[in-house]
């Protein structure tokens, strides 16, 4: 049950890591962050990944409008598990935590694309995101 | 969106010293307490926020993690956000470090709110039985300013972070016009539906098990939706004669009573 800076760790190993953050996307709050902050601001960039996340958290046409319930009646899996966005030299990446908080936290992976490889970075950060709340 | 961090405007100053002296205590406004260990924030409480342990219950469903129990029972779960301390082998540490950390600038936001007072500090009290993060005070009041800025951006009514909030009952023929209303996510609704025109804002995210700051944004989006309005306050009862003092006629006030009065709180 690894914490928020060795999740962020694990994360930064990936080749061509540049950032990564933990985020509450319902506040916009940095829970933590590691490496350079996209952007030049890291609590900017949390404010706006967090305002991307709740859109395509919150918008039908990206999933079911009713969040699925798990067996105890506990709001489960939010509908989208992650959001991932290309650019000329990088990547990111989101991933939504599931198990906490109401699904309201994401992890947030910034890629270089030289170096990056996007499908691995991806299976990699869903393990992280499931071990957070193992 | 614009994210611009505005300068902490209503920062109090008393919040400011302490923190330059590396001091240890409890600080103590009108919306709660904070309290530092060597001039930094460690924990904090707030009759308005659900403490650590309702956040910890809230949406840790075991559909992962094979069978954990999602909630942690040790006593009452009400305003006080301690550790929980029976619930440590049951709650995986990301997630404890997570809504820990949630909960403390929760309660900050309303420690800090304008308006609380300039405050009073009790030196050497320390959180019991645990710290919840570790925050300088200038990071706290950056994120409650910025948080603020956030809710008002969403929709400028302060009204509906005190007053209960209650759902709108008239649609103008402009919006009907407009159409069918966008639909409500998941999390909006179970908001929008314990909206009763009695329940504030606060007793919605205890009920939820929710961050107070959680849904008082979900309020916000709610009323900016045309879905939620501030239930009018309370009338003010017309009271008798005397509610209306005749200026003057005031009896001179007992000084000394005022000064033991006085000291006896401080050294409380």
């Amino acid at each position: 049950m690894p914490g928020i800076d060795e999740s962020l760790l694990e994360a930064m190993r990936l080749p061509g890591a540049r950032s990564a953050a933990v985020v509450d996307w319902v506040s916009g709050l940095a829970l933590g962050v590691a490496g350079e902050a996209p952007g030049g601001d890291h609590e900017a960039a949390a404010c706006e990944t967090a305002e991307l996340a709740r859109m395509v958290a919150e918008y039908r046409s990206f999933g079911p409008l009713t969040t699925a319930r798990g067996p105890d009646g506990s709001t489960a899996v939010p509908p989208v598990e992650d959001i991932i966005t290309t650019n000329a030299d990088s990547y990111h990446l989101l991933r939504f935590v599931t198990g906490a908080l109401d699904g309201s936290f994401f992890l947030h992976l910034w890629l270089a694309r030289d170096e990056g490889n996007l499908a691995l970075a991806r299976m990699r950060l869903a393990r992280i995101a499931d071990r957070m709340v193992l | 969106m614009p994210c611009a961090t505005p300068a902490p405007a209503h920062a109090p100053s008393m919040l400011h010293r302490l923190a330059a002296e590396h001091a240890t205590g409890a600080y103590t406004r009108a919306g709660g307490t904070l309290f530092l260990v060597e001039g930094r924030i460690v924990h904090a409480e707030s009759p308005a926020a659900p403490g650590l342990e309702a956040l910890l219950s809230c949406g840790t469903g075991p559909h992962r993690g094979g069978g954990r129990q999602p909630r942690t029972r040790t006593g009452s779960d009400s305003g006080s956000a301690g550790h929980p301390a029976g619930a440590g082998p049951r709650v995986p540490g990301g997630v404890l470090e997570l809504c820990a950390s949630v909960a403390l600038h929760d309660a900050a936001f309303f420690v800090l709110a304008p308006g609380g007072g300039p405050g009073r500090f009790r030196r050497g009290v320390r959180p019991w039985p645990h710290v919840t993060g570790c925050v300088t005070a200038a990071a706290l009041e950056r994120e409650a300013v910025r948080r603020r800025t956030f809710l008002d951006r969403i929709w400028p009514d302060g009204r509906l972070d005190a007053l209960p909030p209650v759902p709108a009952r008239s649609v103008s023929p402009a919006d009907r016009a407009a159409g069918p209303p966008a639909p409500v996510p998941g999390r909006r609704r179970a908001v929008l539906e314990l909206a009763d025109g009695v329940r504030t804002a606060s007793d919605i995210a205890r009920e939820l098990r929710r961050p107070a700051f959680h849904t008082l944004v979900d309020v916000r989006r709610l009323a900016a939706a045309g879905l939620l309005v501030p239930a009018p306050p309370p009338p003010v009862r017309a009271g008798p004669a005397r509610a209306q003092p005749v200026p003057g006629e005031f009896p001179d006030p007992d000084v000394s009573l005022l000064r033991r009065l006085r000291d006896a709180l401080e050294a409380w």
